[in-house]
């Protein structure tokens, strides 16, 4: 599953990272495959997206969410 | 004797960095750019028990040593290239407490640089609350660097962080990096031309070779005889460190489930980025800043003003009426004040902006006004330069150094010129006194202030129209993402809201001031001297009338003025400006304007010899009653006035503006651009309007 298709509040494991600069970006913020995420809250407009992981709050926009593989935990 | 030590401070955005460096310098602070950069290095000095002097330099913030935009690469470089030339005898890596785990990261990476570094455990009391007990002593241990607990808001920590520094740290013993570093053939090849020891460092070198010019070439080609993956190598040894730093965690850190502080922040995310409370309360938020930089920033204003009106009327008295005065009285000391009287707001500006930075509010708006800016190229920390654009365009064009996209960050810059900026008020005051009457309508408006309101509204939408057409033509990065830390929610740090007031006031007052005062000068030597005799001759003129002596001075004044080279240049471009409706007098208001669009309401002043500068509905009579010498009919006709309007909306005609996009963006490329494309634009409408009107 897609991490821009998970519903609010359900943690998952990020599986793998599709984009290129997404993943390395996401590497330094410590958001990294095996890592267990979740979607705390969405902008008015339903994008930007609010994450949860590593114990701090990452804001991603869908676009990116939609390169980030997860499985349901 | 004193001894000299120097500090780099370094860590991620929001790891408390920059309130520990003001912490430690307090306002010894310079700001330099970084050579070849647009990007800010501060640097200070703090002395010691009487014995130390250490010059602190405080690096962007950055996440990682594989920089991606243009202030981490600043960053990665100094600490790189401190294996080369020892610039810093200690770095001082500031880790945010509370969020161990991300920011032992960039720690980990700094540790196999193997250059003396000091830990300081920032917002160690936020962390308490978080239950995260941190066992330093065995951190210390361990890693084989010193570890100091700090809380930089409260000033907590500082003394023993400043004897750990005199203890001058050996370089860590603890390695992170994958053991298998020390086989990598380019490493150890690199590492042949580099002449370093250290692993990591030629590892990195692989990844930012241009930072080496020396080694460049022999890089490359290292790279390329080796077809080494750099992704797979990034990826290998960031994979490591986390796996790393968890052991490290599980092995130092205690933690007690306290969930309590996260919870206030969770409630107070969902209330500000909610999709009514989150933008009514971005809308006062705002509101308040706007007011703020209008009217607050109003009285500190007048009181420059007024102290220059005093010193120049004191002068006045003083010196004699020579050229020599006037180019004091007339030319400089204005243009100096042009400089100051833009100060206030600046400092204003950027005071609330440290206030909603610090706080974690900004990241929070950014948030919610991403996906609406987003659709014209710009981004969610595009609002602040744009609703600061309403106040001035100088310091809102400074603050769109948030955005790390580069290409909706100059689409900010481009476009936050349009926004009606306070110094179009008195402009736009007199014209649409020209066009409309204080008429009510439905009983409660006023039709001039609705159409005030309507000039506002232009502003914004013109600004986001010329951002979206612009962003099909701008170069995009090729990191096109929108990933942001969203911090934690803080109370204010004052020293820290000084300090920025204080330094950005500074950056202004030395980069973008010296440009308007060379500007005001030439404006005032063109409007001072005219071809051949031709002021002796106005002056023998008047000699014998009988008029009052206030009016034959304005009436000579006036004279003058058409007689000048300026006048002489509103002359000339009166072919070019004619088919808007204007003419040479218009001219010469629209070239004076270029030191500030206010100024166009004191140069019609002179043109219409009107004595009293504050006389704004005299001077409207006066040009109204002006009659065109051909056509027989008003000049300023309301559509003339709307013409002038329209062109003042859209035209760059602000050397300010034009020196501070220079300093930020590196160069003369964008405010060129600007220029022609702004003023394009102003001379493309007011020509339709006023030919299809006609």
């Amino acid at each position: 599953m897609l991490l821009a298709d998970i519903e609010n509040g359900i943690w998952c494991k990020i599986e793998s990272i599709a984009d290129q600069d997404v993943f390395l970006k996401l590497l330094d913020m410590g958001c990294i495959p095996g890592e267990e995420v979740s979607i705390i809250y969405r902008a008015p407009l339903g994008d930007p997206i609010a994450l949860k992981v590593s114990g701090y709050t990452l804001s991603v926009r869908l676009d990116e969410a939609r390169k980030i593989e997860v499985k349901k935990v | 004797m004193t001894r000299k030590i120097n500090i780099a401070l370094a860590g991620n955005p929001n790891s408390g960095k920059s309130t520990l460096f003001n912490q430690l310098t307090g306002l010894h602070q310079k700001i330099s750019n970084y050579p070849g950069t647009t990007v800010d290095v501060h640097t200070g000095v703090r002395t010691w028990k009487e014995q130390y002097e250490m010059h602190i330099t405080d690096l962007p913030g950055f996440y990682s040593l594989y920089p991606k935009s243009e202030d981490e690469r600043v960053a990665v470089h100094e600490m790189m290239n401190n294996a080369f030339e020892r610039k810093f005898d200690v770095i001082i890596y500031v880790a945010d407490a509370s969020n161990l785990r991300r920011s032992l990261m960039l720690f980990s990476q700094i540790v196999d640089l193997k250059e003396p570094v000091i830990l300081a455990l920032n917002m160690t009391d936020l962390a308490a609350n978080l239950g995260i007990q941190v066992d330093t002593r065995k951190l210390e241990e361990v890693l084989g660097v010193p570890v100091v607990e700090i809380v930089a808001r409260k000033g907590k920590g500082i003394d023993a962080l400043l004897d750990k520094i005199v203890q001058q740290p050996r370089e860590p013993s603890f390695t992170f990096h994958p053991s298998s570093f020390y086989q990598n053939s380019v490493a150890l090849k690199i590492g042949e031309i580099s002449g370093v020891k250290k692993v990591y460092t030629n590892i990195l070198m692989a990844h930012n070779a241009a930072f080496f010019p020396t080694f460049n070439e022999g890089i490359l080609q290292i790279i390329q005889e080796e077809q080494v993956d750099l992704i797979a190598l990034q990826s290998n040894d960031s994979l490591h460190r986390f796996k790393v730093i968890d052991e490290l965690l599980a092995f130092c850190v205690k933690r007690t489930t306290k969930e309590a502080n996260a919870d206030f922040s969770n409630k107070l995310d969902k209330l500000l980025t909610h999709r009514v409370w989150g933008y009514l309360i971005f809308l006062i938020v705002f509101f308040l800043i706007f007011q703020a930089i209008f009217s607050i920033a109003a009285y500190p204003m007048d009181w420059v003003e007024g102290a220059f009106n005093k010193l120049i009327a004191l002068l006045e008295n003083a010196l004699p009426d020579n050229l020599a005065a006037s180019f004091l009285l007339d030319g400089l000391l204005p243009g100096i004040q042009g400089v100051v009287v833009f100060v206030p707001q600046i400092a204003i500006l950027f005071g609330l902006l440290t206030i909603l930075e610090d706080s974690g509010y900004m990241a929070r708006v950014s948030f919610i006004m991403d996906k609406l800016l987003r659709k014209f190229g710009l981004n969610g920390k595009s609002v602040v330069p744009l609703i600061g654009g309403m106040a001035c365009a100088v310091g809102s064009i400074m603050a769109a150094r948030t955005i790390e996209n580069r290409k909706e960050r100059l689409l900010t810059i481009l476009v936050t010129p349009l926004m009606s900026c306070s110094a179009r008020l008195p402009v736009y005051i007199l014209l649409i006194g020209m066009i409309a009457e204080p008429k009510r309508i439905l009983g409660i408006f006023n039709i001039q202030g609705l159409m005030l309101f309507g000039m506002y509204l232009l502003g914004v939408f013109s600004s986001l129209l010329v951002a979206f057409i612009a962003s099909y033509f701008v170069k995009s990065d090729k990191k096109n993402y929108f990933i942001m830390e969203m911090p934690v929610y803080r109370s204010i740090v004052w020293k820290n809201v000084l300090s920025n007031m204080w330094n950005k006031s500074k950056v202004f007052v030395l980069s973008a001031g010296k440009i308007i005062v060379i500007v005001s000068v030439i404006l005032w030597m063109m409007g001072s001297f005219a071809p051949g005799n031709a002021f002796s001759t106005i002056e023998a003129r008047y000699e014998h009338t009988d008029m009052t002596s206030d009016e034959k001075v304005s009436a000579i004044a006036s004279e003058k003025l058409e007689a000048s080279y300026l006048g002489i240049l509103g002359k000339s471009i009166e072919p070019v400006i004619r088919p808007l409706g204007y003419d040479w007098k218009i001219g010469i208001g629209l070239i004076s304007s270029l030191a500030a669009r206010e100024v166009f309401v004191g140069t019609m002043n002179t043109i219409y010899s009107i004595s009293d500068d504050d006389n704004t509905i005299g001077l409207r009579e006066k040009m109204q009653k002006d009659i065109h010498p051909i056509t027989g009919k008003p000049i300023y006709s309301p559509l003339v006035a709307l013409s002038l309007l329209l062109f003042y909306a859209f035209a760059l005609q602000c050397v300010s503006t034009i020196a501070i996009v220079k300093k930020e963006t590196g160069g003369w490329t964008w405010p060129v651009i600007q220029l022609v494309l702004l003023t394009g634009l102003a001379y493309f409408s007011s020509l339709v309007v006023y030919q299809v009107f006609k």
